[in-house]
């Protein structure tokens, strides 16, 4: 197929679309003949719907010579992280658990938005095993690849959605960021991955990893679609206990405005005193600075409490809530799960009550703590990760590298945080950056990335299929 | 068995973890150490006032 369309932009789809220049029939088979073409070196789709998205597609296209009032995201298609639920399906969370569990009999919340706005659903994409074991080669299904290069991991645990919508299979999809589950996908893959504000998209619906700390958000290839997605997916929902009963703005209004006069903080103790990060990762987001400088933004150096203090607190809670889910299934059918998943999630078993409610105290501090911090700022930056994309097969390098990132803070702080692609290393491997936002305040965190990516090319880049 | 093994055994059972136990007890110890010793690097407070986070904030749903 010419990639003209596998890499055609969701904003741009959305126009074509409602013009009639292009037909979401044509355009829905056309991402589908890319996804039999590569998929099968990329694994990042667990279930293709290739009957029921043509199905929905040319409703799409009747609707459109109709004349019918289209919804903002009209015949363009989507994928779901295996832990979304959709009527209709299974969900399996890439889990042998899960596997045989029948048909959802209710959309997710997240599901239902992006019907409601007339997307259509591709697919359900590769997860780690329940959004935190992977990538693991012992589970029903295999990990998905990295399509900069096939023998690196492409991040997770939304490791397909990542791959898909990198290698063109999808414009865009849904993850989610417990410990940085969104981002990370964004960052080995070299594309966009929001993590809203706690509480700005439902949770409904989506199997849960830690209550307190799960995120729903938004993968694409550049910023204008990641906050026109968000933009569909936001909104209180009275079904999510986290909900937030706040307006939805419109996350695009700003993304023309520029950089010039706003005040950035950058920290850079993350990657060179609490970790070191590769040479590339900290050049690059080096360069970042001086584009945004350029552009006239007010950059300074700022402090927050180190990364070891936001990791160890992220963990114990994320580790007590999730053992709390997963408690019967490890007594009863422990064989079922793979060796990653297990090994990650068992020492939850032997947090203590008092371990659990000290790491909350100390996240309220923590959090209070960076909320003054960004208060007199309009944004932050920091690296991502520490490394780029790794060999995916190699135990040691993945337990060594896994841990190695700055994404944890602000799952535990609750604001909004998105990486973006900000080079490439000498291995052809995407660079990363983190822009941050006070909570609530996506629309800021889009306008500086959108800044930056009007000054850049790195999200134009397309991986070597 | 050593004591510190028949005590973990028994830590494991009361927390019905005998099935994984029985067949992976060096998963079982591993975890153990790992929980112990992130419990150890957490930085608690000792000020009987400080409260936890309140996940749900006033404005949400509960």
């Amino acid at each position: 197929m010419p990639d003209e369309l596998a890499f055609l932009s969701l904003t741009e789809a959305v126009r074509r679309i409602r013009s009639g220049d292009l037909s979401p029939v044509k355009y829905t088979q056309a991402l589908l003949d890319h996804i039999a073409a590569h998929d099968g070196q990329l694994d990042s789709f667990l279930r293709v719907l290739d009957d029921g998205a043509l199905e929905s597609a040319a409703l799409a296209e009747i609707a459109v010579k109709n004349g019918e009032t289209l919804g903002p995201l009209h015949g363009v298609p989507f994928a779901l992280k295996d832990i979304v639920d959709v009527a209709g399906l299974p969900t399996t969370a890439h889990s042998q658990i899960l596997a045989q569990q029948p048909p959802k009999t209710d959309h997710a919340a997240v599901t239902a938005k992006l019907h409601d706005a007339g997307g259509i659903l591709l697919g359900k994409t590769a997860t780690h095993e329940f959004a935190i074991g992977g990538p693991s080669f012992d589970l029903p299904w295999p990990p998905a690849r990295n399509p900069w290069n096939r023998t690196r991991y492409p991040g997770g645990s939304s490791s397909g959605s990542g791959a898909a919508v990198a290698a063109g299979l999808v414009p865009m999809a849904i993850g989610t960021d417990t410990g940085g589950s969104v981002r990370n996908p964004a960052t080995a893959c070299g594309i966009v991955g929001m993590k809203p504000t706690y509480g700005r998209v439902s949770r409904r619906g989506v199997f849960p990893l830690s209550f307190s700390l799960d995120h729903v958000g938004p993968m694409t290839r550049n910023i204008a679609d990641n906050a026109l997605m968000l933009n569909v997916i936001a909104g209180h929902d009275p079904g999510d206990p986290g909900s937030a009963n706040l307006p939805t703005p419109d996350f695009t209004a700003d993304l023309d405005k520029g950089v010039d006069g706003l005040s950035i903080g950058v920290i850079r103790h993350f990657h060179n005193r609490d970790m070191t990060a590769e040479p590339a990762m900290a050049q690059a987001l080096e360069d970042a600075l001086d584009v945004l400088s350029d552009l006239g933004a007010d950059i300074s150096e700022i402090e927050t409490a180190p990364l070891g203090e936001f990791a160890t607190c992220n963990r114990i809670i994320l580790l007590s809530e999730a053992y709390a889910i997963h408690r019967n299934w490890l007594q009863t059918r422990p064989e079922d799960y793979g060796e990653s998943f297990l090994e990650r999630i068992l020492p939850g078993a032997f947090l203590s009550g008092s371990d659990y409610v000290d790491a909350l105290r100390l996240r309220r501090k923590l959090t209070a703590s960076f909320n003054r911090t960004i208060s007199s700022l309009d944004g932050v930056i920091a690296v991502s990760a520490m490394d780029a994309a790794f060999a995916i097969d190699d135990a040691e390098e993945i337990a060594l590298k896994y841990p190695r990132q700055a994404r944890t803070p602000f799952n535990l702080t609750g604001n909004p945080a998105l990486a973006m692609p900000n080079g490439f290393n000498d291995d052809g491997m995407p660079l990363a950056m983190q822009i941050v936002g006070k909570q609530f305040d996506e629309a800021m965190v889009y306008r500086i990335a959108a800044g930056y990516e009007a000054a850049t090319d790195w999200h134009a880049q397309r991986p070597p299929l | 068995m050593s004591t510190k093994d028949k005590d973990l055994t028994e830590f494991a059972k009361s927390l019905g973890l005998e099935v994984i136990y029985a067949s992976r007890p060096e998963l079982v110890r591993a975890s153990f150490e790992n929980a112990r010793a992130m419990a150890e690097r957490l930085n608690r407070t000792h000020a009987p006032g400080d409260e936890p986070s309140h996940i749900f904030r006033v404005d949400n749903n509960a």
